[in-house]
């Protein structure tokens, strides 16, 4: 017997895994949770610890996992939280600021899409999580586990000794307290899901250059100007990150340098459906900006990448990542939007 | 909790699954079962590579508290994931012609399709036999239905009390599935071919079953196909006229991995004399291939080897190409003999690793 409860890597997604895992498991102690995004994940760990009885919690359901539990007609619970708290909570606890960003973004991206899934119950940190008896009483009902208010509560007291609460530490302290780059590289990529899972309309995202990295260095951020001199190479790739399903545009703006502009590029966009690609003839010098389109379809499960090459060898030349941008298409015949 | 039972397609597999359901009921809470892959999968020509999905998928559907999955194409993923875990699970070893009667039976499906299936099975069992949390049943453990069940209840640590035991052995399903345990019929509508076929791909894995050395096996004419007359059998001589060409393909059967030796054997007619004809094996991949030039009329055994790892992809196929344009005569496909030279011990890698260790003084 499986539940799931999807949601991001943050407190409140943690204490509806953990409420669920009490009210569901036996009376000789809860249910483990698994973190598992894939069928495959879900399987292996099951053979791991040797149990069809589990509750599995993913931080970036894959779509194929999403669709399999809409066609199962199965319930669950999605929760949300406001994603600049999902950052602030893991890199206070020690985490990279630069795979944080990329662990909430894909999460964000992913978990969108369950929020007016058949089946889903979802529940929101800055209001179900603030009353998390009935928050608890609520999923017990959804997922038709036997538990009234007076079992609810002890579980929930138990909960919070173990420091697990629907809310985590203030996170606005931590904000202030963020370098300027890695403040502006977090919201872009993660602050326009915070309005999307309020059901408005949905901002453009924007990946800061940090988030790329250089081609010949994995792990090594563009943190600047990138010397195109030498053999036709990837000259920066990156960010790696889900994006909802949906029709959308990258704006990539790049600056290029007198000796740049004589050469051809290429940028190729992995991750979405097919593969899309563009040569890029810079006219003049300076800074430009050009656009690709991609769609990414329902069951798509590999984060976007966008790889950005030369195509023949350089002896001299720079070039400037100023911005990524991703914005939907609202003229596509598929739309980014949630659901 | 999840229960697998690796085995053949057959009755004493279902026996051990209907067994271990029963059992599982017990702890409380409702109990699926998942045969896995499906028999269409079994009998069609697809890759070996079982997804794990599966598992997942069927607890989302069937959202059961307990799971009996019984495992018929075991692949080496999923090897490695019950090793990790140091799961324990049942092996039954079921003789591979009983599990063939049962399939033929249940299905319907022709003999070759089935032989091919359950052969494909083989050598996966072999693998899963020698693993440390496995229990072997053999079909004389069916015998005796109480102490199979006890077993088999301590094995995968499921409570069990004499009331229960009682209870199974005269369940008349249980009853009824028991009799895969002792002499399977055939089918009456097997021919002595088919059962030739039969008893060359399979006798030596079911006396390797029983403790024996795995032995030779023999694909009979009626496993391979002919180019572009797939549905057809090799019963009558082919024209080598025609072009440089492959003239037979098949019988895609995957074999224990390490060394072997096959022998190819051929008639060829007087014209075909001075022509050049190539043999070679495939596993996904040419691994093998030797050309042969005929002298006269003639019975050939062409010989090839070539090694083989861990089963995967769609098998072992056996190839003869005429390689001449000018080509004359006729061939007739008789057999082909295989022969393991040295077989891979499941645990080798391992060994491998401690006597290079050993020598290296690492």
């Amino acid at each position: 017997m499986l539940e799931f409860t999807i949601g991001l890597p943050g407190p409140f997604g943690t204490w509806c895994a953990a409420v669920v895992a009490r009210l569901a498991g036996p009376t000789a102690g809860p249910l483990p949770v698994i973190s598992a995004n894939t069928l495959d994940q879900i399987s292996r760990s099951l053979i791991g610890r040797g149990t069809s009885q589990a509750v599995i919690s993913p931080r970036e359901p894959s779509g194929r996992l999403r669709a399999e539990l809409s066609a199962a007609g199965r319930r669950f619970i999605v929760s949300t939280e406001d994603p600049r708290a999902v950052f602030g909570h893991l890199v206070a606890n020690g985490l990279d600021a630069r795979e944080t960003v990329r662990a909430v973004a894909s999460s964000c991206a992913a978990v969108i899409g369950c929020i007016d899934a058949p089946g889903a119950l979802t529940l929101r940190a800055d209001w179900e999580g603030l009353d998390p008896l009935a928050a608890a009483a609520a999923i017990a009902s959804h997922l038709g586990l036997p538990a009234n208010e007076a079992e609810i509560a002890p579980i929930l007291d138990d909960l919070a000794r173990d420091g697990i609460v629907p809310a985590g530490e203030n996170w606005t302290t931590f904000w202030a307290e963020l370098g300027e780059a890695e403040r502006a590289m977090a919201l872009g990529a993660i602050a326009p899901y915070l309005r999307a899972f309020n059901g408005e309309a949905f901002e453009p995202l924007s990946w800061a250059p940090l988030l790329f990295t250089t081609g010949e260095e994995p792990g090594q951020p563009v943190l600047g100007p990138i010397d195109i001199t030498g053999r036709a190479r990837c000259l920066f790739r990156g960010p790696d990150i889900l994006v909802p399903p949906g029709a959308w545009s990258l704006w990539l703006g790049l600056s290029f340098s007198t000796e740049a502009v004589e050469h051809e590029y290429l940028v190729e966009i992995s991750g979405c459906a097919g593969a899309s690609s563009i040569s890029v003839q810079p006219e003049r010098p300076g800074q430009l900006q050009g656009r690709v389109d991609f769609i990414v379809d329902e069951t798509a499960d590999e984060p976007i990448s966008i790889r950005f090459m030369s195509r023949r060898a350089a002896f001299d030349g720079i070039l400037t990542l100023i911005t990524a941008t991703v914005a939907p298409r609202p003229d596509a015949p598929e739309t980014a939007t949630r659901g | 909790m999840i229960f697998f039972s690796i085995g053949l397609p057959g009755r004493l597999a279902q026996l051990c699954e209907a067994i271990i359901e029963v059992l599982a009921s017990t702890s409380g809470g409702s109990v699926g079962r998942l045969a896995w892959p499906s028999l269409d999968h079994m009998l069609g020509y697809h890759h070996l590579n079982l997804p794990l999905d599966e598992l997942a998928l069927h607890l989302i559907r069937d959202n059961c508290t307990h799971l009996v999955i019984g495992a018929r194409q075991p692949d080496d993923g999923l090897r490695q994931a019950l090793a990790e875990a140091n799961s324990r699970f049942i092996v039954v070893l079921d003789d591979p012609r009983h599990a063939v009667a049962d399939l033929m039976a249940e299905t319907g499906a022709e003999s070759r399709a089935v032989t091919r299936a359950v052969a494909n099975s083989c050598p996966l069992l072999m693998r899963y036999a020698a693993m440390p949390g496995t229990l072997p049943i053999r079909p004389s453990d069916a015998e005796d239905i109480r102490k199979l069940a006890a077993a088999v209840a301590h094995h995968l640590q499921l409570p069990v009390d004499d009331a229960m035991l009682m209870q199974l052995a005269v369940d008349p399903a249980i009853a009824e599935l028991r009799n895969a345990g002792g002499t399977a019929a055939m089918p009456s509508q097997i021919s002595d071919a088919e059962r030739r076929t039969l008893d060359g791909a399979l006798a030596p894995y079911a006396e390797c079953f029983a403790g024996a050395p795995m032995g030779r096996l023999l694909w009979t004419r009626d496993l391979f196909m002919i180019v572009g007359n797939a549905g057809t059998t090799l019963s009558e001589p082919l024209e080598a006229a025609g072009g440089a060409r492959y003239l037979t393909y098949g019988p895609y059967i995957h074999l224990p991995p390490g060394s072997w030796n096959a022998q190819v054997v051929l008639g060829f007619s007087q014209d075909t004399a001075g022509h050049t004809f190539l043999i070679d094996a495939c596993a996904d991949r040419q691994i093998a291939a030797t050309s042969f030039q005929p002298e006269g009329a003639g019975i050939y055994t062409i010989e090839i080897n070539f090694s083989l790892g861990e089963p995967s992809g769609h098998g072992l196929e056996i190839r003869v190409m005429v390689v001449s344009e000018r080509a004359r005569g006729q061939i007739a496909f008789g057999h082909v003999v295989l022969t393991p030279v040295a077989l891979r011990h499941p645990d080798a890698a391992q060994a491998d690793q401690q006597d290079f260790r050993a020598v290296l003084a690492l």
